[in-house]
């Protein structure tokens, strides 16, 4: 091992001990580098997941970042990804509060919806235009910026709630499943309420597959949904591609 | 491209940035914030692109690293060096990686034979990803170490020499270094090889908030202190004017603060010199 390869190895350890044995980790500045890497972390993790902050307090979400960090350091320098597995810490601190982590994988949505690349949605106008056999031979799929999910816990409410009001602390929901869609024009994430023929719906074209036949299928699952309602509504949102190949 | 004074972007300036009507203005922005698919966050950079020139300043490479850099990473640096062709591209004498783990810092290592060897391998493999030169710069030091064999400026001038990369001096970074190792930072400045600096950065410091003044923080979230516009002057007195960037990443204030240190370093930039020869 070279020189600098010991010496980073040992700087590294003494970075994540709480007693670190190196002779330089005992100056006062030391402790400058041990802030600074903890605190990039921890500001990355409060600004991907603001609404879990909110709902947690300062207090509380300190604790958990500060443990999240230290079990799961940054991998890579780019910040503003960083904290994909925070859900997976959220669930584990409030098994008793289980919206906390359902908040949290929509928090993680909206920055996977913010940062992703871009790409033309498929308009309602081109489907219009389209002859009957041509729109079945379709395949449609979904925009790289487009999240969705099914939540046990009403945690879409509280989600749109936190977001439409940061000063509220008090949110009066149904407890019970909901689900919920991000989607991303050009400049902004928007959200959409997502009933469980939705979800379907967005699931079966993430499987893919021609138009004709995601439509069929959906329909001998839920015989009584709004297909070319809830389709509207998914061109509306932006949340398709089309992935046809000619 | 004239000698002019930059400021460091912020988002939450991004109206003032595109409509501020100054001559010269241009923006250093960190390659790192903008190594994502796509999206509001690259809409933003292309429009200050296409409103004012930009130079590209990298945090995450680990330049100092023990190991080669991360061709993925260098790949996302050369995407954006050939999307948003700037006109300086640089990076820190500094590591910020080990094997998987990566600290969002600065770090400081023994500047030895080794670790010479290591660097300027190190800033040729970067060079030839990015098929351009870059610039290198002076970190901010808070541990004194053992195991150098250099200075921190024949480090700089020998990497520069051996790898043709330029040199960025950080005044602020001098200045920070400097107080806390117990060094002279106009001995320091004096070092340096004039012809091989490209920019110059300016930022504000504060005390570390246990030990005082004996523990300068570099933490980019004030004015830019006297002693920093004093060194700035002496050195663009013996070099000659360079592209100068005012600095501020914390407790932001309005847009017409930054621009007031800008046009303050535009006057002193105006009043010096090239130098015949340096």
């Amino acid at each position: 091992m070279s020189d600098l390869a010991s010496f980073q190895a040992q700087f590294a350890q003494a970075l994540a001990s709480t007693a670190p044995a190196a002779a330089f980790a005992r100056q006062p500045g030391f402790a400058i580098y041990r802030n600074t890497s903890l605190k990039a972390a921890l500001d990355a993790l409060a600004a991907g997941y603001p609404t879990v902050l909110q709902l947690l307090g300062t207090e509380e979400f300190q604790r958990l970042a500060i443990d999240h960090a230290r079990r799961s350091p940054p991998r890579s320098p780019v910040l503003a990804d960083y904290g994909s597995d925070f859900p997976a810490t959220c669930a584990e601190a409030a098994v008793d509060r289980p919206h906390i982590a359902d908040v949290s994988r929509i928090d993680r949505f909206w920055t996977e919806t913010h940062l992703a690349a871009d790409a033309a949605p498929v308009r309602a106008e081109t489907i219009a235009g389209l002859a009957p056999d041509a729109l079945t031979a379709l395949h449609l799929g979904l925009h790289p910026a487009t999240r969705y999910g099914w939540f046990a816990t009403p945690a879409p409410s509280i989600w749109i709630g936190h977001r439409n009001d940061a000063d509220l602390t008090e949110i009066t929901v149904d407890w019970q499943p909901e689900g919920l869609l991000l989607t991303r024009s050009a400049s902004a994430v928007s959200w959409h309420r997502a009933g469980d023929d939705m979800v379907a719906l967005l699931k079966a074209f993430e499987s893919g597959g021609p138009m004709g036949t995601i439509a069929s299928d959906f329909l001998s699952h839920h015989p009584d949904a709004d297909l070319a309602g809830l389709f509207a509504r998914l061109l509306e949102a932006g949340a398709l591609i089309d992935q046809t190949i000619f | 491209m004239e000698t002019t004074v930059g400021i460091g972007f912020k988002a939450e300036h991004f109206e003032d940035a595109i409509t501020v009507p100054a001559a010269g203005l241009w923006f250093e922005v960190h390659a790192e914030n903008y190594m994502v698919a796509g999206g509001p966050r690259v809409a933003m950079l292309s429009a200050l692109r296409a409103a004012w020139p930009i130079s590209l300043h990298g945090v995450g490479l680990s330049i100092a690293g023990a190991a080669d850099p991360d061709p993925g990473h260098l790949r996302r640096l050369r995407a954006l060096v050939d999307c948003f062709q700037p006109f300086l591209v640089s990076e820190h004498l500094a590591w910020s990686r080990h094997g998987e783990t990566c600290f969002p810092d600065l770090l400081p290592f023994p500047r030895s034979n080794g670790a010479l060897d290591r660097i300027v391998k190190t800033i040729d493999i970067t060079q030839n990803a990015l098929g351009r030169q870059i610039l290198i710069e002076n970190p901010s030091l808070y541990l004194a170490l053992d195991g150098h064999d250099w200075s921190e400026p024949a480090f700089l001038s020998e990497i520069a020499d051996r790898s043709g990369c330029a040199l960025l001096v950080d005044v602020n970074n001098v200045h920070v270094s400097a107080n806390n190792l117990g060094y002279d930072a106009r001995a320091y400045l004096d070092a340096l090889p004039a012809h091989a600096i490209e920019e110059i950065h300016l930022a504000g410091h504060t005390p570390d908030p246990i030990l005082g003044e004996a523990l300068l923080i570099d933490s980019h979230d004030a004015a830019i202190a006297d002693p920093v516009w004093a060194l700035y002057r002496h050195l663009i007195n013996r070099i000659g004017p360079r592209p100068t960037l005012i600095e501020r990443d914390d407790n932001l204030p309005a847009f017409s603060t930054l621009m007031a240190e800008r046009n303050r370093a535009a006057a002193m930039l105006a009043s010096v010199q090239e130098p015949a020869c340096v």
